[in-house]
């Protein structure tokens, strides 16, 4: 097992970092995306993400075979204050690339409508949990990180893990309840023609470098 | 302590996904990938301070621990999770699935037999014939491995080894290693994850293709691997040495001519002894090629059928105490169950069409 991973990225190994980066990344991503329901900027959240693990690689300790634990409580952190974390780098982030024009774009508007819709439904019932419950429950449930990842990423007992996990699982069946009795599903169904769109729900250039929600 | 109490079983993973599913997360564009990959790493080499020394204080006794599980772990491509706890009891794993270390009388290897087992295994490996992939095709393992989680923080008085319970591990590797599947009881996702690789191949992390690119000399071969793993680790180079021709045979498909070699190799590595009686993951007896890594005290086997000489698993035992974990205590036990090329990563072979 590679463990000096570990001890290259405290040592400011620049194709440590690429590694971490390239392994790492789509998961960090994807939860941004999850949690913030908002694609462009979750490719904000990425970035100070990874440069926050940059200033704060010696911190990395070698309890777990994998950077993903501590990555993914650097991901919850800035996720927690966007606006404070993006401050830190905000040089940085003016630098960042924008993203070529994507020629497909329009072909794949209505799906990418579908999966959004998708995703701003599952993020609003997120938010329906507390805070904590709901960092637990999207890292666990969404993220697959285990019980005593989620810990470590969280800085708490693994007892509390599972007791928040079990609050959230007790608030979404109340939930899962209320719904079932109002509509016959939970998740609304995709949006199939064009003509429906009203626009606006969806940015497709990148949002604003403010971290505005 | 073997029944684990009700609140800390864990709870139904299906049952919550099922609450609220996760949406899917497009794929995003490699290119774009790419593009903010390249961004953050002029933004991290932008000032002198990226290559600043290790700090003294993380070699603490927790990385010393965590060596001894690393000595026989395999988890060469992509992100795998060893549960690894120590000290707070309130981080140790809440899964149920803790066992205390089984402890063994510790027999001294000695190097008197070696020469003539080595030998025969050799021989043996030569002669099974070689798993041959097609285009397309995965290299399939498929075993039962246990490894050491944890001790007990010695502050509290309490030293006691913990392991996993023996559990299944199924990885999947394509022919250049870049891609595969891994699913593993209770350390990856439901239904397993993707490996991904972009790094290239190399002794510490061979792919089916690199394998077939080796000498099968042994000396030749011993030289190189030598030479590629010198500085690679904390153990000296000749339990790197060592260490990679485990990491080599453990889940892959060596071809028979270079897995004589690499036992052979072995064999000409300094403190290596021959172990007369190693148990693998599965119960099974055996002979063992093996060398105590002084760092860790843990002895590292490579066991082979008595009879057969056909490479059985692995054991870790350790043999000097250290850091609480007695002498005697199985810090690592693995058996091999099957090794055989198939299509689908993700799909045992023999399920569903072939």
């Amino acid at each position: 097992m590679d463990f000096s991973i570990h001890e290259r990225i405290r040592a400011g190994d620049p194709d440590a970092f690429r590694q971490l980066f390239q392994e790492h990344s789509r998961a960090v991503l994807a939860h941004a995306v999850r949690v913030t329901g908002d694609r462009a900027g979750a490719e904000d959240v990425m970035a100070v993400v990874f440069l926050e693990a940059w200033r704060l690689r010696e911190k990395l300790r070698d309890e777990w075979a994998t950077p993903r634990p501590w990555l993914m409580g650097i991901t919850v952190n800035v996720l927690r204050n966007r606006a404070r974390a993006a401050r830190r780098h905000t040089a940085a982030l003016s630098r960042m690339p924008i993203p070529e024009p994507d020629p497909d774009f329009a072909d794949e508007l209505v799906g990418r409508l579908a999966d959004h819709e998708q995703l701003l439904a599952a993020k609003a019932a997120l938010e329906k949990l507390r805070r904590g419950e709901r960092e637990v429950f999207s890292l666990c449930v969404w993220a697959g990180l285990t019980y005593p990842e989620a810990a470590k990423a969280l800085g708490i007992p693994v007892g509390t893990v599972r007791s928040r996990l079990s609050r959230a699982r007790t608030r979404l069946r109340a939930l899962a309840e209320k719904e079932l009795r109002r509509m016959p599903r939970t998740l609304p169904e995709p949006l199939r023609a064009a003509g429906q769109i009203q626009g606006g729900r969806m940015v497709p250039a990148r949002s604003d470098k403010e971290w505005n929600r | 302590m073997t029944s684990v109490p009700e609140r800390q079983q864990p709870l139904d993973d299906t049952e919550l996904r099922h609450l609220l599913p996760a949406a899917e997360t497009p794929a995003v564009q490699p290119d774009r990938q790419r593009q903010i990959e390249e961004f953050l790493m002029s933004e991290i080499t932008r000032t002198p301070e990226a290559a600043g020394p290790a700090r003294p204080e993380a070699r603490n006794r927790r990385r010393l621990l965590i060596a001894l599980p690393a000595t026989l772990a395999a988890f060469a491509l992509a992100a795998t999770v060893a549960v690894t706890t120590f000290g707070n009891p309130d981080t140790a794993p809440v899964r149920g699935d803790r066992v205390p270390a089984s402890v063994v009388q510790v027999t001294a290897g000695d190097t008197a037999g070696l020469a003539g087992a080595v030998e025969r295994i050799s021989l043996a490996a030569q002669s099974t014939p070689d798993l041959v992939l097609r285009p397309g095709q995965y290299v399939y393992v498929e075993s039962t491995v246990s490894y050491l989680m944890g001790s007990l923080n010695a502050d509290t008085g309490a030293e006691k080894a913990w392991v996993d319970k023996p559990h299944q591990r199924q990885i999947w590797r394509s022919a250049d290693g870049r891609t595969g599947w891994l699913t593993e009881e209770g350390k990856t996702a439901q239904g397993g994850e993707a490996l991904k690789s972009d790094a290239d191949a190399r002794l510490r992390y061979p792919s089916y293709d690199y394998l077939h690119t080796l000498p099968t000399d042994p000396q030749v071969l011993l030289q190189k691997i030598y030479t590629e793993t010198a500085g690679g680790g904390n153990n000296g180079p000749d339990q790197e040495a060592f260490d990679t021709v485990l990491a080599m045979v453990r889940e892959q498909a060596v071809p028979g001519k270079l897995a004589a070699a690499l036992y052979q190799a072995a064999a000409r590595i300094p403190g290596v002894v021959l172990v007369d009686n190693a148990t693998d993951a599965a119960g099974r007896a055996g002979i063992a090629i093996a060398r105590t890594n002084t760092t860790t005290g843990s002895r590292d086997e490579m066991i082979f059928d008595r009879t057969s000489y056909t490479f059985l698993g692995e054991r870790g035992v350790q043999v000097t105490e250290a850091f609480g974990v007695k002498p005697g205590t199985v810090t690592a036990n693995t058996a091999v169950l099957k090794r055989v090329a198939t299509d689908a990563p993700g799909r045992p072979p023999g399920t569903g069409k072939a």
